[in-house]
């Protein structure tokens, strides 16, 4: 087995995962292909490590992918607005709500790190920044949705059984 | 806390992975002192199938209010409240039911028929939708929003002033409501609450909701 066939084999499912908690179903398989179609391309390139790459690559085709999506729809040509919506996180909606209210920078550190389960150094070849700074983004973005959170549960009451 | 709000996060997982996650590597905590945005998001908790017609009937709140475009409010220009907004589908227009103590309250509908609150003041601003609620009910006739960094919030008919409560029942911050909104004139934070109730007109307790873990 080739080494592009290795990777493909190896990280094609978390590359799909990747992109399902972030975009809906309707873009997620051509950027899936985007992706592995960038990285046989760069085969080269790709570390030994792909699998942070991978994301990363992916990260930046979904963002272009959006960008296409946003020109189409300010043209009259586009995609329904659901289509650009990210998937929240589930069965807890006060968190969906809170996490809504972070900036994408804040959330995708904390994805990386929650849902990708990726180390912060990681997470920074994902994010194209230091070590250090992906330290500290993680830190303040954590700290910013747990402000949140506290303050949106001082009261639940009823809103506990509101949860999804 | 902090660790907690990943592990909360992780259970969120839109797509679980099988695999368990690698443990994050230990964070080095920066010196600085994060500076906490007042901005808030909470959800809330509303029946859509209530909603039918005039906003009033659909809140069950007699405030029908005045209509104005979504983005002409200041919160809509807090980069985070904005993005939450955009989120949630905000409508593009809400209903301005009033201002209480320096406290404006806003409702709106979606094209869903799940509805969304925004509130804002020099203390706190915050947005947040529906889902499955129970407010407003004789369970839930009251809502604070956001929970106590301002005592102010909605409050269906019949209600007539809500009150915090401290562990000995005693009074800790109070305020009548108007046209189903209310504001204290003091503000929070008011840690020793633990319970807020809403009283009719008599001073007859209708409903209390306890703070939660107090």
């Amino acid at each position: 087995m080739g080494r592009f066939e290795q990777i493909y084999e190896e990280h094609r499912e978390a590359i799909r995962a990747y992109l399902q908690r972030r975009a809906p179903e309707s873009l997620v398989e051509d950027v899936l292909s985007e992706t592995f179609l960038v990285c046989w391309r760069n085969l080269d390139r790709v570390p030994d490590e792909p699998l942070p790459w991978l994301y990363a690559v992916a990260r930046k085709t979904l963002a272009n992918q959006r960008r296409k999506l946003a020109r189409e729809q300010r043209a009259g040509v586009a995609e329904p607005p659901s289509a650009v919506v990210e998937p929240e996180p589930v069965g807890d909606t006060v968190l969906a709500a809170a996490f809504a209210a972070l900036s994408e920078r804040d959330r995708e550190v904390l994805r990386l790190v929650a849902w990708e389960g990726l180390s912060l150094s990681r997470a920074a070849v994902v994010l194209g920044c230091s070590a250090l700074t992906c330290r500290v983004r993680y830190h303040r973005a954590k700290t910013r949705l747990a402000r949140r959170l506290e303050a949106t549960e001082t009261f639940r009451g009823d809103l506990k059984g509101a949860m999804r | 806390m902090n660790n907690d709000v990943i592990a909360r996060l992780a259970a969120a997982n839109p797509v679980p992975t099988d695999a368990p996650l690698p443990y994050p590597e230990p964070v080095v905590a920066p010196t600085r002192r994060i500076v906490l945005a007042l901005a808030l998001a909470a959800a809330v908790a509303l029946p859509a199938a209530a909603f039918a017609g005039k906003l009033g009937d659909l809140l069950g709140l007699s405030n029908q209010g005045t209509t104005v475009a979504t983005s002409s409010i200041d919160l809509s220009k807090d980069t985070g409240l904005d993005d939450a907004m955009q989120q949630l589908a905000f409508p593009s227009a809400m209903h301005l039911l009033g201002t209480r103590n320096g406290v404006s309250f806003y409702a709106a509908r979606r094209a869903d028929g799940d509805y969304c609150f925004a509130i804002e003041s020099t203390v706190a601003k915050g947005v947040g939708c529906d889902l499955n609620g129970t407010f407003p009910s004789s369970a839930r006739p009251i809502m604070v929003f956001p929970p106590l960094i301002q005592f102010a919030g909605f409050a269906a008919d019949g209600v007539a002033s809500v009150v915090g409560i401290d562990v000995s029942g005693n009074t800790v911050v109070s305020a009548p409501v108007s046209e189903n909104l209310f504001a204290s004139t003091t503000r929070g934070p008011f840690p020793s609450v633990v319970a807020i109730e809403a009283l009719d007109k008599n001073g007859n307790v209708l409903a209390t909701e306890r703070r939660a873990g107090r």
